[in-house]
This record gives C-alpha cells, sequence and structure tokens, in this order.
C-alpha cells in the first residue's frame, strides 16, 4: 500500500510538472467537448434545400407548393419546369428534394380518382433525406386529411362525420428521453466518452513510457494501479467541467444518475490499462504509441454500439469486439445512464464484463511491460558498458 | 534533394513499422470492421412492446402486422404504460404500441379513437427506421379501416372508398441508396476520413529538423520530397482500401476509379504540405502529432459527411469551406452513390492541389522569416520549448 501511495504521490505530482500531461488531462477534455459540441449545436436540419415542378398549376396544387414554401425545414430554391430539369437538379446536388405535382392532379382528386404527389430525395446522406422525408410526409398527410374530409362530404355527410370518417383512428406520436431525437443528444456523450479514452490512454501511455524503468523495476502492479489512479484524478475535474457544459450550454437532458455513471468511468478506465501497457510494450516510444493510440479513436467509437447498435452486428464480430476492446460496454451504456436514467441493476453486466476484461488484459499488459521494458534497460545497460 | 527526403521517407517505411501499420495495416483493418459490422446495411428486428387494451380481432391484427414487419419484433407485452416506460429506459425495447380500450367499437362507431406509439428518441438511428415503419404500417391499416368504413356506411364501392381514402398518394423515390443502407452512406467517409488521419499521423513527424536547417538551399527540396512520398502513399492507400471496400462488401459504387484517383491524390498532396509544415515549424515530436490529430481527426464530423453543413453554426460552416476534406468527403460519396464524373469534380481537385502549394510556399517562407529574425537559427527546441519540456 505505502508503494501504491508512493507512487501516485509521484505520479500526481508530474502531471504538473510535465505542460503536456496537464493539457492532456486538463484542457483535452474541455476543448474537445466544446468543439465538437458546437458541431452539433443546431437541434434541426433547417433549410433543406428543394424543388418543386408543379405541372398541374391548379389552386389545390398551388396550395400543397404554399405548405412547402411557409415550411421552416424547407428551403424551396428552384421550380425546374421539366422533369429532367428536376433530376439534373438532383442530380448536381443543388437541392436534395424535389415535389413533382402531376398534371390533372386537382381534377383528379376532385372526380374521385385517386392522385398523387411524388417526392424524388437524394438518398446519399440519409440524415438530411429521412428528415425531408418524415417533413413532407407530414405535410401531405395533413392536407390529404382535408381533401378527404370535403370529398366525404360531397356525398352529402355532414362536416362532423365527415372529419370522424377521414379520421377513422388517429395515431398518436410520444417520443421520451429525447422527444427532439437531437444528433446533439444521441452523440456527444458517446463522444465524451471517446475523449476520456483517448486522453486517459494518452496520459498513461506517456506515463508508462517515461518512467519504465521507475515502473518496472518492482511492485509493477502497484505502480500501473498508481499511475492509472494519479490519471484519472487528473481528468476527473474536466470530466465535471465538461458535464457542466453538456447541461448548460448544450443543453442535454441528463436526468441519469451521475454515480452510476461514475462507476462505469473508473472500471472503463482500469479496463484501458491492460491494452495501454500492451501498446507501451510493443512501442516503447512515445510517438509511436501515439501514432497507434490516435489511430483506435475511430474503430473503437464506431464498434461501441454509437453509431451502429451493438444488436445489429453480427454475433461473432460482436464477440470479437468484447473480447479485445472495452469501449463497447461504457459508450453508448454511459449515453443511455445519463440521457434515459438506466438503472445501476442493468449495467451491472455492463461492469461485470469491464471488471472480466481488467482481470483478462492487465496480467497480460503487466507481463509484456515487464519483459519489454527489462530487455529494454538490460539492452542500454549491455550498450553502455560496451561504449 | 528531393529525391534524395522521398528515398530517405522510403526507407523509413520499411524499417519503421508502425508507418507501415498505420498507413496500410489499420486501414485495411477498418475497411474489414466497417464492411462486416454494416453488412446488414438496414436496421431489423426492432424489439417493440404493445400493451393491447382492446383485445379485438381488429387491433390483433394490427399488432400482428407489426410483428410481421421484419423492421419490428414483438417482444413484450406489458400490462402499463408505466411497466413500458420501464423497458424503454432498461433499453429492452425501442419502441412501444398502446391500443386503447374499445378501439374497435370507437372506429366502428366513428369515435375516432387515437392509437400511440412512443419512441425511445436516445437512439436515433433506431428510432427514425421504427418511427418511418411504424407510420407506414399504420396509416395503411387507417386507410383499410376508412374503406371499410366508407363501403359500408355509404354503399360506396370499394374503389370510390379507396380514391376518396387515399384522395392522393405521397410516394417517395429514394435516389442513389434505395435501401438507405447505412453501409452505403456511412462506410466510405469513415474510411477516407480515416485514411486521412493515418496520413496525418505520419506526415507531421517526418521531417528531421537537423538536415532541414543544415541544407537551406535545398529545404525546398527536402518538404517537397515528404510531401510527394506522402501524397504517393496516401493515394496508394486510399485506392488499396476504397478497392478492397467494393470488392469484398459490395459497396456500390457507380463512379470510376480514375475520379477516385485524381482527387485522392488532391487531397493527399494538401494534408502531406500541411502536416510538413508543421513537421517544419515545430521540432517536437509529440506536439506535432498531437497538432496533427487534433486538426485532422475531427474533420470527418466537421465536413458535413454527415450531419450536414447547412445544420452547424456559421463559424464553422466557413471553416469548413476552406478544409481540404470538406472538397474531398462529400465528392468522394457522391462517386460511390451518384457515379460523379471527373468533371465534376474537377474544381475541388484544383482547389486541393492550390491549397497544398500555397502551403508548401507558406513553408518556405516562415522558414526564410524565421531565419531573419533569429540569425543563429532555430536553436534545437525553440520553438516548442516550453512545450517540449512539458510532454
Amino acid at each position: 500500500m505505502m508503494i501504491y501511495l508512493e507512487a501516485f504521490k509521484r505520479e500526481f505530482s508530474s502531471i504538473f510538472k510535465y505542460k503536456g500531461m496537464m493539457i492532456l488531462l486538463f484542457i483535452g477534455p474541455i476543448f474537445l467537448t466544446l468543439f465538437f459540441g458546437g458541431v452539433y449545436y443546431n437541434d434541426y436540419v433547417k433549410d433543406i434545400p428543394i424543388a418543386i415542378l408543379d405541372e398541374d398549376m391548379s389552386s389545390l396544387s398551388n396550395l400543397v407548393g404554399n405548405y412547402f414554401l411557409t415550411n421552416e425545414r424547407f428551403e424551396v430554391a428552384n421550380y425546374p419546369s421539366t422533369r429532367d430539369e428536376l433530376q439534373k437538379l438532383i442530380d448536381d446536388g443543388e437541392v436534395q428534394m424535389g415535389i413533382c405535382i402531376p398534371r390533372g392532379f386537382e381534377s383528379k382528386v376532385n372526380t374521385y380518382q385517386s392522385s398523387q404527389i411524388l417526392a424524388i430525395t437524394d438518398g446519399s446522406n440519409i440524415v438530411m433525406a429521412n428528415n425531408a422525408i418524415a417533413q413532407a410526409t407530414l405535410i401531405t398527410q395533413s392536407i390529404s386529411a382535408g381533401i378527404e374530409m370535403k370529398l366525404i362530404q360531397g356525398k352529402g355527410v355532414s362536416p362532423q362525420i365527415a372529419q370522424n370518417m377521414a379520421l377513422v383512428f388517429n395515431v398518436g406520436e410520444r417520443i421520451i428521453f429525447d422527444s427532439k431525437m437531437t444528433y446533439m443528444n444521441y452523440l456527444i456523450i458517446c463522444f465524451l466518452a471517446v475523449f476520456i479514452q483517448q486522453l486517459m490512454l494518452s496520459a498513461m501511455g506517456s506515463t508508462f513510457i517515461r518512467d519504465n524503468e521507475y515502473i518496472s523495476s518492482c511492485n509493477v502492479v502497484q505502480k500501473v494501479l498508481a499511475t492509472l489512479s494519479a490519471c484519472f484524478v487528473g481528468i476527473l475535474p474536466a470530466v465535471v467541467i465538461c458535464m457542466f457544459i453538456l447541461l448548460n450550454l448544450f443543453h442535454v437532458p441528463m436526468i441519469g444518475n451521475i454515480w452510476t455513471a461514475m462507476v462505469l468511468t473508473a472500471f472503463f478506465v482500469v479496463a484501458l490499462t491492460g491494452p495501454s501497457l500492451l501498446i507501451a510494450s510493443m512501442t516503447k516510444d512515445r510517438v509511436k504509441y501515439s501514432q497507434f493510440s490516435f489511430m483506435l479513436s475511430l474503430p473503437t467509437f464506431v464498434s461501441s454500439g454509437s453509431v451502429w447498435p451493438v444488436d445489429q452486428m453480427p454475433k461473432m464480430l460482436e464477440i470479437v469486439i468484447r473480447a479485445f476492446w472495452p469501449v463497447i460496454n461504457y459508450a453508448k451504456v454511459v449515453q443511455e445512464v445519463l440521457i434515459k436514467g438506466m438503472g445501476f441493476k442493468t449495467v451491472v453486466p455492463n461492469i461485470l464484463q469491464l471488471g472480466l476484461f481488467s482481470i483478462i488484459w492487465l496480467p497480460i499488459g503487466v507481463i509484456c511491460y515487464k519483459k519489454a521494458f527489462k530487455e529494454n534497460s538490460m539492452q542500454t545497460k549491455l550498450a553502455n558498458a560496451d561504449c | 534533394m528531393l529525391i534524395k527526403s522521398f528515398k530517405e521517407e522510403f526507407k523509413s517505411l520499411v524499417t519503421n513499422k508502425m508507418n507501415l501499420l498505420v498507413l496500410f495495416v489499420l486501414p485495411f483493418l477498418v475497411v474489414i470492421l466497417l464492411g462486416v459490422q454494416l453488412s446488414k446495411g438496414v436496421i431489423t428486428n426492432i424489439s417493440i412492446a404493445v400493451i393491447n387494451y382492446d383485445d379485438s380481432t381488429f387491433s390483433r391484427q394490427l399488432v400482428e402486422k407489426f410483428n410481421q414487419n421484419e423492421a419490428f419484433n414483438v417482444a413484450y407485452y406489458p400490462d402499463s404504460e408505466k411497466e413500458l416506460e420501464e423497458l424503454m429506459k432498461n433499453s429492452k425495447v425501442k419502441a412501444g404500441l398502446i391500443i386503447p380500450k374499445n378501439f374497435y367499437n370507437d372506429v366502428a362507431t366513428l369515435k375516432s379513437p387515437t392509437v400511440l406509439m412512443i419512441y425511445d428518441g436516445s437512439n436515433m438511428s433506431i428510432t427514425s427506421t421504427a418511427k418511418a415503419k411504424a407510420t407506414e404500417i399504420l396509416l395503411t391499416y387507417k386507410a383499410g379501416a376508412t374503406i371499410q368504413q366508407l363501403t359500408t356506411r355509404l354503399n360506396m364501392s370499394y374503389k370510390e372508398a379507396y380514391n376518396i381514402a387515399q384522395a392522393f398518394q405521397f410516394n417517395n423515390r429514394m435516389m442513389y441508396n434505395p435501401s438507405k443502407s447505412f453501409e452505403n452512406f456511412l462506410s466510405p467517409v469513415l474510411l477516407i476520413g480515416y485514411i486521412q488521419a493515418a496520413i496525418a499521423l505520419v506526415a507531421t513527424v517526418s521531417v528531421n529538423q537537423n538536415i532541414f536547417y543544415e541544407e537551406r538551399m535545398k529545404r525546398l527540396g527536402y518538404s517537397s520530397g515528404k510531401v510527394l512520398f506522402y501524397t504517393l502513399c496516401g493515394s496508394l492507400s486510399f485506392m488499396i482500401c476504397i478497392m478492397m471496400q467494393i470488392a469484398l462488401f459490395h459497396v456500390p459504387f457507380k463512379g470510376s476509379l480514375i475520379s477516385v484517383l485524381i482527387l485522392s491524390i488532391g487531397l493527399c498532396f494538401s494534408v502531406a504540405s500541411f502536416c510538413v509544415l508543421i513537421s517544419s515549424l515545430i521540432k517536437n515530436k509529440m506536439v506535432c502529432l498531437v497538432g496533427g490529430a487534433v486538426i485532422f481527426i475531427p474533420n470527418s464530423v466537421m465536413a458535413g459527411t454527415t450531419w450536414p453543413l447547412i445544420s452547424m453554426p456559421v463559424g464553422y460552416q466557413s471553416f469548413a469551406r476552406y478544409m481540404p476534406f470538406a472538397h474531398y468527403a462529400n465528392n468522394i460519396r457522391d462517386i460511390y452513390l451518384k457515379g460523379l464524373s471527373l468533371g465534376q469534380v474537377m474544381n475541388d481537385f484544383i482547389y486541393l492541389l492550390v491549397f497544398g502549394t500555397i502551403v508548401l510556399i507558406f513553408n518556405e517562407l516562415v522558414m526564410i522569416i524565421a531565419e531573419c529574425i533569429d540569425s543563429e537559427g532555430v536553436a534545437d527546441d525553440d520553438l516548442p520549448r516550453s512545450i517540449q519540456k512539458g510532454i
């Protein structure tokens, strides 16, 4: 215990000695949170450029056009006169969606012959496309219901009954936890999880390589755990500030239990120590270590379930990911804890998996680290002796 | 000097396994990871819970419609809304359907009851799919019910009733990615963002400042050699990975590989020039590396490849306009999905070339100015002295 405390004191004070460590642990998380959060500051995709091809030129088609024109999500950027022209606008990326109202639209509708409005959407960016389709569907649904009622009334039915027949049942909708379904609430906590991962990896790796003689000399496990604790304690104030920024500046609705999130975070950083030691012992050089660890950010984020749900991945891949990297049990889980208020009991399996990961990878990391840096120091000593 | 510098980098690539790993091996592994992970393309079997307070044949048929749809899997039948919300809170289900009491009777007596859909808004990719599919099912079922009412109450023919219930239809034709596949949408841009980061992480530590200051007259040649080397290596990595992605994982590719190659050369040139500038100005390799990482790794998010540029704050939009990756990423996706021609991407290629050339010249100018200011030359760890000491 004394060795642990002594090593903790040494490594914790070294954070303040090395400005790089201070930047990594104190400024890094805050800067990255502000930087990435700014990208998603606006909730909605607004002003989606669309084009309207009105072949009918009737009062009804004009009404449809006006609905799109006055909707805040759309910006009617063009009124092409032919379908080819509309197609070209979409091909060239000038507009995201084309609304095509065919000739005879109004007369068909009024004479009880079903007609159609066609939306042609550029699907190359699904986010834009989904937003555009969802909004266009809402607009056309409300127009359609109004027309339906008028048509039923035309059959000699009272307005109230016509309305009830047109709306034979209503479809209500409630979105809970994040009613606006924003990218900010969906991604920013997962990003923060990956920032913690990357910055902890960098800070621990730097220390493991820089102080290798001290750490690998004896009582390696205690010294490794002391380094981990020092870095974790070092990064905590910045993480707390990040949470404050998310809550107050970016208005991320965090209703979950902060202590559950903290327990998960603590288990996660312990789980990162094994891989960090392993990379340090393979690279033995801080530049190479950093190159490798930076390259882990994207694949680990993508495979954490933050972008593509874990249950939609092939089972075999999920097993491989769980075996080799711990963030799958952390990033999306901590987001759900904070945004949805997922209970501690639900995250126990994730905590156990993080614990199991540490039990397996920490000894492997320590053994490799000892071996790599003892050999390294032997070689240095021999070289010095030769000199 | 250009050739000497080029050879030096080539030798370093062969001897320094990390460069080889970062530039070629890791991107290749990411191709496999993305290909396998996103192989399903679309989200299916979303767990939903159903509370059926009505329990009539009509309502059970509606539930069955959900069960038959491949997007959904009716996994729970909770007794109350509280229980449903608890299931959602603990991520057991992602959506819920609540059918009210007397649903069928209310429909039959024209009381317009409300069927309620509840979604978990915390996972956008799942919820947007669930919403689209559930709306489709419910509106179809509703149209059927309206037709039934019209035919029985007003003695209309089925066709007439259908034409009223569907006064007009709203049809959508999704171009370029008709299956709304996430793989087609995400994997090309994630991959190219990754390779760009790889180029940045090796090029930012490439300059040997001792040579750089010893042979001042040949400095431009030395920098150009590095830039040329990483332009070629980066382009090669892009081409290998993109071809692997197309061949192994059948990501649709409508354009020509020549367009990809030309544009990749442009991007690699501009990124390599910028990274060599960083490497020339700052001696401390760790600082260079962190600088390169901070500048280039977030590019994939900032270039408007997933969250559109028009929705970002104005400052981000302005910054992205000058960022090389923004002139590359969306074009590459359009080459994949729309089959953009070489002519259509030429302006962006020229921008990338001009950007790279300006940075290369700027690099030389800064060095000359630095020499004028400090005639003794830049000391061993001059510019980043304090930072270097720190790190």
